[in-house]
């Protein structure tokens, strides 16, 4: 925990927690301290740098940016709406990750 | 007979009116510029039905084509491609189904068969090697498919995959307008009512035993390669390994998440009260049934299963696992949360063979239309809630057999709508075209309602898109940019074209396009690229759209019904709707596939890098001809 607890809550839910040594069931849970003037990416990125198939699920290594296989959420609103990669989070905030979208 | 690597070389045909059958062949150009599935099927279409021939008419033709890899030791690859004029947007039908009949009809010689008239009384079409027979169907008349199956497989003292039965149930022999054509247990050909369509030919089923004509391939070596690739990315990518272990099984869960799962008609994006969610994630909609695989022909994918319903009403029964689409139609677009509940309607509705999606928008509508007053129980003859599954089964029976009201409803939901009128017709999903959407709330999805509404195949022409980066995308496009979005959908058009006409399972084929190009190349001993893939497919797809525009079916039809395009109330999508986008999201995409924005026709140019000129005549006039 940082010096003055400033956390955002990372959420890895069902599919998306094989990435973290999970089953693919139920939800796994982190708190990631952050530092002032982070983002989405920042935090995402730390994350990911302890999780090696995270890492390699989360970013297209071609250009760094998002990959095709995990779809995010911020704060209950899919990554696009009111957040990017770039904006800045806060305290509190709530980063879900999920599977990729695919039908059948 | 023309043979080359990977084809049988013949076409199959059956015409029902004459009760003749013969072969033709499938020559070497042909299947080069159209490969098979889809792109084969596509041409017929487009050459010997004209507008006047409609979906009923005796000459509208039911292609059930296969393509260069089914039959071979690649994952996924019995599949068929169905392509027909088909009963929903009374234009072009372009619906895949897997299980053994693709590499069963190879193995007997042929790569596509084609139904054309009609026959006076009921039917089945046999077929033993080059033996073709038709046989009197009046006994298996009223039985569902899976009845059906059972039966043929009686009759003919056949089992397992010794035969693979295609057929339809009892909503085809009705017309209703939504029917599927079922096979192999549990595999259906769903889109645009191509069951009406075999039904309306008075053929109950297809019967193809498995045939002992090798098929050769180019390099035997190269091919055992490439179907080692094709597993290895199938089980490591990160996005498919998940498909690997529990085929669509999590889809529910993760839909859920983006705002994407269909809750009620579209009402809502949020779990009802009490569901538990842990029961809906992939592992335990596996483990809460007892199991066994049921695997399609060469596939080693744990996607498809029967399983038997282990408690409640239905304990002991078989069903076959639902596909994400089942938990979809047969499950949570009704308000039904309940797993074993969904199971088992799922398979009702696979038995009386209706497309599973038609039947989620239809059964909500019914469903919400009586919470609100806009259907009463005597209009309906019961009380049909949120959730009933028993109630649900009645209704499907009722349209089945078309009484009473169920008359009106087998000709699906946005006839019914509009038939109804009023404040009823404001909840109905579909496009204007009279598509069915996937099960998927594409509200939270622009990428795919876009691709519903424009698509030319009674569903999604392009679908998700997989390695984007290949073409030149970025990896992942915010699915609300009205820019990015229409760029994707433009540039991955043709992708799933040329899946469907391989003759393999779209699952198997989430892989780089590379990668289905070597295998196709070790096979065919084509020198086949990336390009030229992209392009036979975007030929498949401009064929398709140049059918329905001569079906009148055109740009203005272009649109979502007014639920379907509707701003979501809550949920991760709350507020956002594409709607006012939607013009300059259709102008962006028209550029990017290279058609008119203002006719909808494939411009000149794009016919003639597609290698098209024939269509640009009677698409255009005379007048344009002369001067390209």
């Amino acid at each position: 925990m940082s010096e003055d607890g400033q956390v955002v809550h990372i959420e890895l839910l069902a599919w998306a927690t094989v990435f973290v040594g999970g089953d693919g069931s139920e939800s796994r849970e982190f708190d990631e301290e952050i530092k002032p003037d982070d983002t989405v990416r920042d935090v995402l990125k730390r994350l990911s740098l302890r999780y090696r198939e995270l890492d390699e699920a989360l970013w297209d290594r071609g250009s760094n940016e998002l990959g095709e296989h995990i779809e995010i959420a911020v704060n209950d609103s899919i990554l696009g709406i009111n957040h990017h990669l770039g904006s800045k989070v806060s305290a509190g905030d709530c980063i879900i990750l999920m599977g990729q979208y695919m039908g059948g | 007979m023309s043979k080359s690597y990977a084809y049988a070389g013949q076409i199959l045909r059956v015409n029902l009116t004459l009760g003749k059958t013969w072969d033709e062949p499938f020559s070497p150009d042909h299947q080069r510029k159209y490969i098979g599935g889809a792109g084969l099927g596509a041409k017929i279409l487009w050459e010997e039905v004209p507008p006047e021939v409609t979906w009923e008419h005796p000459e509208n033709r039911l292609i059930m084509a296969t393509g260069p890899l089914a039959g071979l030791p690649i994952w996924g690859t019995g599949g068929l491609t169905v392509v027909t004029r088909g009963a929903m947007t009374g234009g072009g039908t372009n619906t895949n189904a897997n299980g053994f009949f693709g590499a069963n009809i190879k193995l007997c010689g042929y790569d596509a068969l084609v139904l054309q008239g009609r026959s006076e009384e009921w039917v089945y079409v046999h077929i033993q090697g080059d033996r073709v027979d038709l046989k009197d169907a009046s006994h298996l008349m009223g039985k569902d498919t899976w009845e059906t199956q059972q039966a043929l497989e009686k009759e003919l003292g056949l089992s397992g995959h010794q035969l693979s039965v295609y057929s339809i149930g009892p909503a085809g022999e009705k017309l209703v307008r939504f029917a599927a054509i079922q096979g192999d247990y549990g595999h259906v050909a769903s889109k645009n009512g191509c069951g009406a369509v075999m039904g309306s030919k008075k053929v109950k089923a297809i019967v193809i035993e498995r045939g002992s004509i090798g098929i050769t391939v180019a390099h035997m070596k190269a091919l055992y390669a490439a179907a080692d690739e094709i597993v290895h990315n199938l089980k490591n990518d990160p996005s498919t390994k998940g498909l690997y272990m529990y085929g669509t099984l999590g889809g529910v869960r993760n839909l859920h998440g983006m705002g994407a799962l269909p809750i009620r008609n579209y009402t809502t994006n949020e779990w009802p009260e009490g569901v538990d969610t842990k029961k809906w994630e992939a592992p335990s909609l596996r483990e809460g049934f007892e199991h066994r695989g049921h695997q399609c022909n060469s596939c080693g994918m744990y996607h498809c299963h029967m399983q038997v319903i282990p408690s409640g009403t239905h304990k002991g029964e078989i069903v076959d696992e639902p596909e994400y689409e089942g938990w979809s139609g047969a499950g949570w677009a009704i308000g039904c949360t309940e797993p074993t509940d969904v199971a088992w309607m799922n398979t009702q509705l696979d038995r009386a063979c209706v497309d599973v999606n038609e039947w989620g928008w239809l059964c909500g509508w019914v469903m919400e239309c009586q919470e609100k007053g806009y259907i009463s129980d005597e209009d309906l003859g019961f009380r049909l809630e949120w959730g009933d599954a028993e109630g649900a089964n009645r209704l499907l029976q009722m349209i089945c057999r078309r009484e009473g009201m169920g008359d009106l409803l087998a000709e699906g939901v946005k006839r019914a709508s509009e038939k109804i009128g009023g404040d009823a017709a404001d909840c109905a999903i579909y496009t204007m075209k009279g598509d069915s959407p996937r099960g998927h709330d594409h509200r939270s999805r622009w990428e795919e309602m876009l691709d519903t509404c424009t698509g030319s195949g009674g569903t999604m022409d392009t679908a998700p898109a997989v390695a984007p980066t290949e073409l030149g995308l970025p990896a992942r496009t915010g699915a609300q940019d009205p820019e990015a979005v229409p760029q994707l959908v433009g540039t991955m058009r043709g992708r799933r074209h040329f899946e469907d006409s391989l003759g393999a399972c779209v699952f198997t084929t989430r892989v780089r396009l590379d990668v289905l190009c070597r295998s196709l190349e070790a096979a065919t001993g084509w020198d086949i690229r990336r390009d030229e893939a992209m392009a036979q497919g975007r030929r498949t797809a401009t064929l398709l759209r140049a059918f329905n525009l001569r079906c009148g079916i055109g740009p203005d039809l272009e649109l979502p019904s007014k639920r379907y395009g509707s701003t979501p109330v809550d949920g991760p999508l709350k507020g956002v709707g594409i709607m006012e986008h939607w013009e300059k999201i259709l102008d962006v995409w028209y550029e990017t596939v290279g058609y008119d924005r203002k006719t909808g026709r494939p411009t000149p140019e794009t016919l003639t890098e597609l290698d098209l000129d024939e269509l640009i005549e009677p698409i255009w006039g005379k007048e344009v001809v002369a001067k390209v």
